[in-house]
């Protein structure tokens, strides 16, 4: 996914280190510093770094489980095609900010290289999304169609391409925050979809997503990551999020995680 | 370097960090609350996923809805058995006509698939209204099938038709989608011609019937199907 201009790291569980350098990024972007004639930012001692490794590592697992990552009604899709990384499961919702801002954080860390990511779409758009009783992604649900009928081959699009429009819109689709506006954007772009997005058949694939969710317990929240079966614990702060997703995948190469 | 100059510089440098915080950490404190499915941040805990449990599952729907499913087969086999008439009259121990009451409220949810007479064969216009519902399952956790037959002909005849209507309905089902959860999902009952024929206010439903096709008698060879939006 894109990665925008100028935007600091919005995730949660963001620690004091990545916090710094979201800082750095914002100064440097509102013109408040120019190059060299600001004051530099602080070095990120190595001492520091281990302690944040050592916080993240002692988290594994500490988050929960996927008891069933059994897959019978084709509700994953995969994200990328990575397909001897370590496998794990992903949900989200295409138009949701910490999603976007978990990609960029995930490829700025080169973390995405290392994990064979598929998908399980959960849209917080109450449109088709029944647990929601107040809107909060505006256009999520056909967002989410739209990559489904793409990863069935309803058009010419793929998957990926589908992806990569919502991170490089997402800031004016969220913008927008209207269902109607952004199937119709949608459509302009991506017109081989239309019909399929639109389609019975295309809400029905979704809503068994929204069932495997329900199938097994998780919360209703994006992005959640879990690495073979092992949840990835965001929420807490103190570590960022990379330094979390790194010590799960080298705990896996070291013997599992 | 004077005392002065130094204070003005360490309150310039650290103006834009603690700028900095209060931006990043008001930004967190939106994510934290735009992409969660929670409604209030008075409950920071994460909802966890969950069936529909509309507004209109009263009690007496539910224990309906109970008895019906257990006497089905289906809460403790999770295998469709279906249910006869008499076992329908005597868990929903209650007038046809309050039993029918209890599904008003599924109005835009549910539909009705009219037979031609004597028959349980579901035509084109049948099995189209019957995918479109099925399609339609959203968070509900059931799908009801109440297969109903039109006074003509003797009682047991009719007892056996109303089933193999259901049985069309199912295998309707089982033939169009590849779902799983199918037998831990539909409750078929029929009732024949002896228990909570449907009234004429049903006529303004989806029908898969003629408009003008909805006597008693019409609308009666049927079956309504809906899904039903409660949690047990």
């Amino acid at each position: 996914m894109q990665a925008q201009g100028h935007q600091p790291q919005r995730i949660r569980g963001v620690d004091r280190l990545s916090t710094l350098t979201a800082i750095a990024a914002a100064v440097a972007c509102d013109g408040a510093a120019t190059p060299g004639a600001g004051p530099a930012p602080a070095p990120v001692s190595d001492s520091a770094e281990a302690a944040e490794a050592a916080e993240a590592a002692r988290r594994i697992g500490t988050c929960g489980a996927l008891a069933d990552t059994a897959d019978p009604q084709g509700v994953l899709f995969p994200i990328d095609d990575h397909a001897t990384a370590v496998p794990a499961i992903q949900v989200l919702d295409p138009m949701g900010e910490a999603t976007q801002a978990f990609e960029r954080e995930m490829a700025a860390a080169g973390l995405d290289a290392r994990m064979h990511r598929v998908g399980v779409l959960f849209p917080l758009d109450y449109e088709c999304n029944w647990m929601l009783h107040q809107q909060v992604h505006a256009g999520a649900c056909a967002l989410a169609r739209a990559v489904l009928c793409a990863h069935d081959g309803k058009g010419s699009t793929t998957t990926p391409a589908v992806l990569q429009w919502v991170a490089a819109e997402h800031a004016s689709l969220r913008a927008a925050n209207d269902a109607r506006t952004v199937e119709r954007r949608l459509g302009e772009r991506f017109p081989d979809l239309v019909a399929c997005v639109d389609s019975p058949d295309a809400k029905a694939r979704l809503n068994r997503s929204l069932r495997w969710a329900i199938g097994r317990g998780l919360a209703t929240t994006v992005p959640q990551l879990y690495v073979r079966g092992t949840r990835v614990c965001f929420e807490e702060p103190g570590v960022g999020i990379a330094a979390v997703v790194r010590a799960v995948l080298d705990r896996d190469v070291g013997g599992g995680a | 370097m004077n005392v002065g100059s130094v204070i003005a510089g360490v309150v310039l440098a650290a103006v834009p960090a603690v700028m900095g915080f209060t931006w990043v950490g008001s930004a967190e404190k939106r994510l934290e609350e735009t992409e969660t499915g929670t409604e209030s941040s008075d409950n920071p805990v994460a909802a966890i996923a969950a069936a529909a449990d509309e507004g209109y599952c009263n009690g007496d729907l539910r224990k309906i809805l109970r008895r019906v499913l257990q006497s089905c087969g289906l809460l403790q086999s999770g295998e469709v058995r279906g249910c006869q008439p008499v076992q329908a009259k005597s868990v929903a121990t209650m007038q046809g006509g309050d039993f029918n009451a209890l599904f008003m409220p599924l109005s835009q949810r549910a539909g009705i698939i009219q037979f031609e007479q004597d028959s349980a064969d579901l035509d084109a216009a049948d099995a189209k209204l019957l995918s479109e519902i099925f399609k339609d399952q959203r968070g509900a956790s059931y799908f009801f099938v109440v297969a109903r037959s039109s006074p003509e002909g003797s009682v047991e005849h009719n007892r056996e038709l109303s089933q193999k209507r259901a049985d069309s309905v199912m295998a309707h089902l089982r033939q169009s989608f590849n779902d799983p959860d199918l037998d831990r999902e539909v409750g078929l009952l029929w009732l024949g011609e002896e228990f909570a024929q449907l009234e004429q206010d049903f006529c303004s439903w989806k029908r898969s019937g003629e408009a003008d096709k909805c006597k008693p008698k019409d609308i009666n060879r049927s079956a309504f199907v809906a899904w039903i939006d409660c949690r047990l």
